[in-house]
């Protein structure tokens, strides 16, 4: 019992330690954010300035920006819409590659094998001309298709899931009937539940974050994102720390939120709908 | 679907402009294209019958806010109501570089861009001649960056580099302003003794060179500078040992090490980056910064107080009977590209924006001095000190490098920007660098066969 | 069972398609482009480029700065590789049973949520020799002695680099691996338990063979990752001083955009293609071999 005890203590202790390196660069960060730019010379970072002295203008700005609000709908938009897309396509396509065998399938996968080792930022100049072929360029549907079709990590992790559900479940479900649709929608994609949830908080922040597939497919000012947005606080020759530490900031809370409200009410209504448990 | 609606009105709108354009004959406003020599006066078209959507793209966060403040689409339309401008702005010029060569590769290029002198060579085949233009001609600095006599770009402000100092820590420090090279050596250390006794952490000269590109008034135009060469890397392109003892580059950067070398940039140059040098200049932790024009809003924006702020040139040479050569760089060179659809509206763009209707109040907004001769700016006062303080100071027009020097540079992977940072790296020796480099050089222009 | 089989056919296929198609498009497509370009001397802009047969490749060989560059992904990698037992230990610890495991799993996924450019940025500010927050966190607990130039030391600067990199993915990977180890059926764990397995066999025996799918995954996503670690040294040091802290993909995007010569730059890309499987292959065998042969050891 003791020792049970000081095991949980150990764990408990090894956890904070977590927490402490993980929340020292924020809270910094966000220390950064309420100071002036002499503040940030003069004081210790460690340290927020006196409460007289501290601002909440860098905040101001990042919040009046135009920008800001247009960056959110736009990112929303991409957001919805390639997840959306991976999720049927990245549970589709892994259920076919783990459950069936058929001709050309060992091209297939590697085809998908060669779609994760490409190092994009020099093909770039290839798939630039397929976007244009396409009329996507300057639309928010260049940054959909090549969200969509390329970094395949969900397919890992869907496959992972498939390995933990049983074959007989399919082969009962054919033999009551069930076209291989049904099978699919019914049956395997409920209990792939807890691998969208996954796979959607990984893509929704990787697609927030990206900066240079907006930045190169979708320049125009209306078309910003999150990212190109805050990005602008940390131009090279313009660019201010305490600005752009403001709005890592709001960004991130907005992140937390989405996360935070996806765990809440997304997850528990796809959970809700599936077998297991 | 509303990729359709958006068709549908797009075609609408042709055709009424077509229809307006062809009940007005171009005549009444033919007076407006006197000037432009280009196909926009021989046509005899109104400024009606330009239609079309215009992409504008830019990296300067300054230029970005102003356009959207003062509405800069809706006075461009007061007199070309038929065409739309779409801004881009890029996070900032060296993102600018990488998207542009994309674009340019997939035929995607803006139909306005912006250059730098040093980047015009690359995009020349991409750019229309504005020779032509009103405001080619009244540019004070467009015909000194023509490419085989074509004007590819406008610039849109003229380029000075100055040294940022706080004149009561000069005075304290007993330290009077600089007019030769060893007078600014001398300077700086007797600034680093004085301060940094009791400041551990305390600069000279605040150099962010963890960033390697603020190094770029010493390590880009210093060459330049020496002899007064503007041309200096086209001139390099034509030797083979252009880095050996005796010659510009390599006289140059004998001082740029020794200055660098000499603990005046404070205990660690190479952990700091341009905005935090900036930033701690701004506060007195430094006496000393050298920065472009633009530099000067970064500095206000950091400091409580600029009342004892002032500005000189920085002195190259290396005695009072030399000439005080002074870089002044076109800066923003605005051009239209081939790949542009609305060309002629494009051009009627740029000489819109070096008009009356724009180009004075921008110039007003911000720190740096005009290009045109026809508008003339007062400079702010506290860059106006340099001037004061050096009458005598001969302009040294700046190019970036043409065709031969560009091809070398990428064959040699010669950067001067990252060679400054190297010099306060452990182990640097300029002398087996440079010896390196003229050998690569040599190897560069057999294998390019440049004469 | 002919019916059947078409019915199958037909359902793989209407499946199958648009992902293929788009991959083929996005991905495959642009990845035949590279390796033509590989062989060619384009500069990225003008119009037209010549064949000039395997002379990038040549070159590339006796470029000492590119190697040397590689030379520091490799700290990337193995400080990484490190990792990967800590964030397996980290995800079995906040699965299983532990008071606050909601409040730490979100901890522990909070820096992935940021944007990797930002944090670089923050962490230049984290390590800067004036007033930087780590020395004075160093100063606070009477360390000043450890006090270095975190930026500029070419010795240590690439181990500095490295951890912010840690700092910012080893989140994704636990992630990863929670993920992993929620699709394990709970009916094996328990059997386990029942047969009086520890934690520890539990862990070897039940849980690691049970992800290891996905364990190959992270594996692989970090030979991937340590070839192509760039916002970090690019905004942190521009791979400087000189380039102590340059990476092989630093030094590629320097070839194609500052130096324009996209055909080399291509044959570099292809070269971290090759560097990937051939690494990707070699480790798989080394540590499926090291698990088999435990294995095997058990059955015996």
């Amino acid at each position: 019992m003791f020792k049970k005890v000081i095991i949980q203590g150990l764990k408990q202790i090894i956890c904070l330690a977590m927490v402490a390196i993980v929340i020292g660069p924020i809270l910094l960060t966000l220390f950064a954010a309420l100071k002036t730019k002499a503040d940030m010379v003069i004081t210790s970072p460690l340290t927020l300035p006196d409460w007289d002295k501290i601002t909440l203008d860098n905040f101001k700005k990042v919040l009046s920006d135009k920008y800001l609000l247009l960056g959110f709908k736009n990112t929303g938009i991409i957001l919805v819409v390639s997840i959306f897309l991976n999720v049927v396509f990245g549970t589709i396509t892994a259920f076919i590659i783990d459950r069936f065998q058929f001709k050309g399938k060992k091209i297939v996968v590697a085809l998908f094998f060669i779609g994760m080792l490409i190092p994009n930022f020099v093909t770039e100049i290839a798939r630039f001309r397929i976007i244009q072929g396409l009329h996507l360029y300057n639309t928010l549907g260049a940054p959909i298709v090549i969200y969509v079709a390329s970094d395949l990590m969900q397919l890992y992790i869907y496959r992972q899931f498939l390995s933990g559900i049983s074959v007989a479940l399919d082969e009962a479900a054919l033999l009551d009937g069930c076209s291989y649709f049904g099978l699919f929608i019914k049956i395997i994609f409920p209990l792939l539940a807890p691998a969208t949830a996954t796979v959607c908080i990984i893509k929704a922040i990787n697609i927030i974050n990206d900066m240079y597939v907006p930045y190169l497919y979708m320049p125009k000012n209306k078309l910003r994102t999150l990212t190109t947005f805050i990005m602008n606080y940390a131009n090279a020759q313009q660019g201010s720390w305490q600005l752009l530490a403001a709005g890592i900031i709001i960004v991130m809370i907005s992140t937390i939120i989405i996360y935070v409200f996806f765990q809440k009410y997304i997850l528990a209504g796809v959970t809700a709908g599936a077998v297991k448990e | 679907m509303r990729k359709k609606l958006l068709a549908i009105i797009l075609t609408c709108a042709m055709v009424t402009s077509i229809f307006v354009g062809c009940g007005n004959t171009g005549k009444e406003n033919q007076g407006n294209s006197d000037g432009a020599s280009t196909e926009e006066s021989t046509g005899e078209t109104s400024k009606e019958d330009l239609s079309g959507t215009l992409t504008f793209t830019i990296w300067d966060n300054n230029l970005n806010t102003y356009i959207e403040e003062n509405d800069m689409v809706g006075k461009f339309q007061e007199q070309y109501p038929n065409v739309d401008i779409e801004v881009e702005k890029i996070k900032d010029d060296s993102e600018y570089w990488n998207a542009m060569k994309m674009r340019a590769s997939a035929n995607q290029l803006p139909d306005i861009m912006f250059n730098k002198p040093f980047t015009l060579s690359r995009f020349k085949d991409y750019l229309v001649d504005l020779s032509g233009t009103d405001a080619s001609a009244n540019n004070e600095l467009a015909q000194g960056y023509a490419v085989d006599g074509k004007v590819l770009g406008v610039p849109m402000t003229a380029g000075y580099e100055y040294v940022y100092y706080w004149k009561d820590m000069f005075k304290e420090a007993g330290v009077e302003i600089p007019d030769t090279w060893e007078e600014f050596e001398q300077a700086a250390k007797t600034l680093q003794d004085y301060y940094g006794k009791s400041n551990a952490d305390f600069m000279a000269l605040a150099c962010g060179l963890k960033d390697e590109w603020p190094d770029y008034p010493f390590m880009e135009f210093m060459p330049a500078l020496e002899s007064g060469n503007g041309q200096n890397w086209n001139t390099m392109a034509t030797q083979n040992e252009p880095f050996a003892e005796g010659t510009d580059i390599n006289k140059a950067y004998q001082k740029v090490y020794n200055l660098f070398t000499s603990g005046v940039l404070g205990k660690d140059p190479l952990g700091l980056g341009n905005d935090q040098v900036t930033a701690l200049f701004a506060t007195k932790n430094a006496a000393m910064i050298a920065l472009g024009d633009w530099g000067l809003q970064n500095i206000q924006n950091g400091a409580e107080d600029v009342s004892e702020l002032g500005t000189f040139y920085l002195p190259a040479r290396n005695s009072e009977s030399d000439p005080f050569n002074v870089i002044v760089q076109g800066d923003s060179l605005m051009g239209v590209t081939t790949h542009s659809k609305n060309q002629e509206a494009a051009v009627a763009f740029v000489e819109w924006f070096y008009s009356d209707a724009w180009y004075p109040d921008y110039l007003n907004y911000v720190t740096s001095a005009s290009s045109m001769k026809n508008f003339p700016k007062e400079k702010d006062p506290v860059l106006a000190e340099a001037d004061n303080l050096s009458p005598d100071k001969v302009l040294v027009m700046y190019d970036g490098g043409g065709d031969d020097f560009a091809a070398i540079q990428n064959e040699t992977t010669f950067d001067y920007k990252k060679l400054g940072a190297e010099m306060m790296t452990e182990g640097f020796v300029l002398d087996t660098a440079l010896t390196e480099l003229n050998e690569k050089w040599a190897a560069a222009r057999e294998k390019l066969q440049i004469q | 069972m002919t019916k059947l089989n078409k019915k199958r056919q037909k359902f793989i296929i209407i499946s199958l398609i648009v992902p293929v198609l788009l991959l083929i498009g996005f991905v495959v497509f642009p990845a035949i482009d590279l390796f033509r370009m590989s062989f060619t001397n384009w500069d990225g802009y003008s119009k037209n480029s010549q064949f000039i047969g395997i002379s990038n490749y040549l070159s590339m060989f006796q470029n000492k700065d590119l190697w040397m560059s590689l030379k520091n992904n490799a700290v990337y990698f193995i400080v990484h590789l490190c990792m990967i037992f800590v964030e397996l230990a980290f995800a079995v610890l906040l699965t299983g049973k532990l008071r606050g495991a909601k409040f730490y799993k979100t901890m522990v996924f909070m820096p992935y949520i940021i944007n990797g450019v930002a944090i670089a940025y923050a962490f230049s500010y984290f390590f800067s020799p004036i007033n930087g927050a780590f020395d004075a966190i160093l100063q606070s607990l009477h360390l000043e002695a450890l006090s270095r130039n975190w930026l500029s030391d070419t010795k240590i600067i690439n181990y500095v680099l490295s951890f912010v990199s840690v700092w910012r993915f080893s989140g994704y990977h636990v992630i990863l691996f929670m993920a992993a180890l929620q699709s394990i059926p709970q009916e094996i764990e328990e059997a386990a338990r029942v047969d009086g397995a520890n934690a520890w066999h539990l862990f070897k025996y039940v849980q690691i063979p049970a992800i290891m799918l996905m364990v190959d995954f992270v594996l692989f996503d970090n030979i991937r990752g340590a070839l192509q670690v760039f916002d970090i040294p690019f905004v942190m040091t521009s791979g400087g001083p000189g380039y102590a802290s340059s990476t092989f993909t630093l030094y590629t995007i320097k070839t194609a955009f500052a130096f324009s010569n996209f055909g080399l730059a291509s044959t570099m890309a292809v070269a971290i293609m090759v560097m990937i499987v051939v690494i990707y292959i070699i480790q798989n065998k080394v540590i499926h071999g090291l698990l088999l042969r435990d294995r095997r050891k058990e059955h015996v």
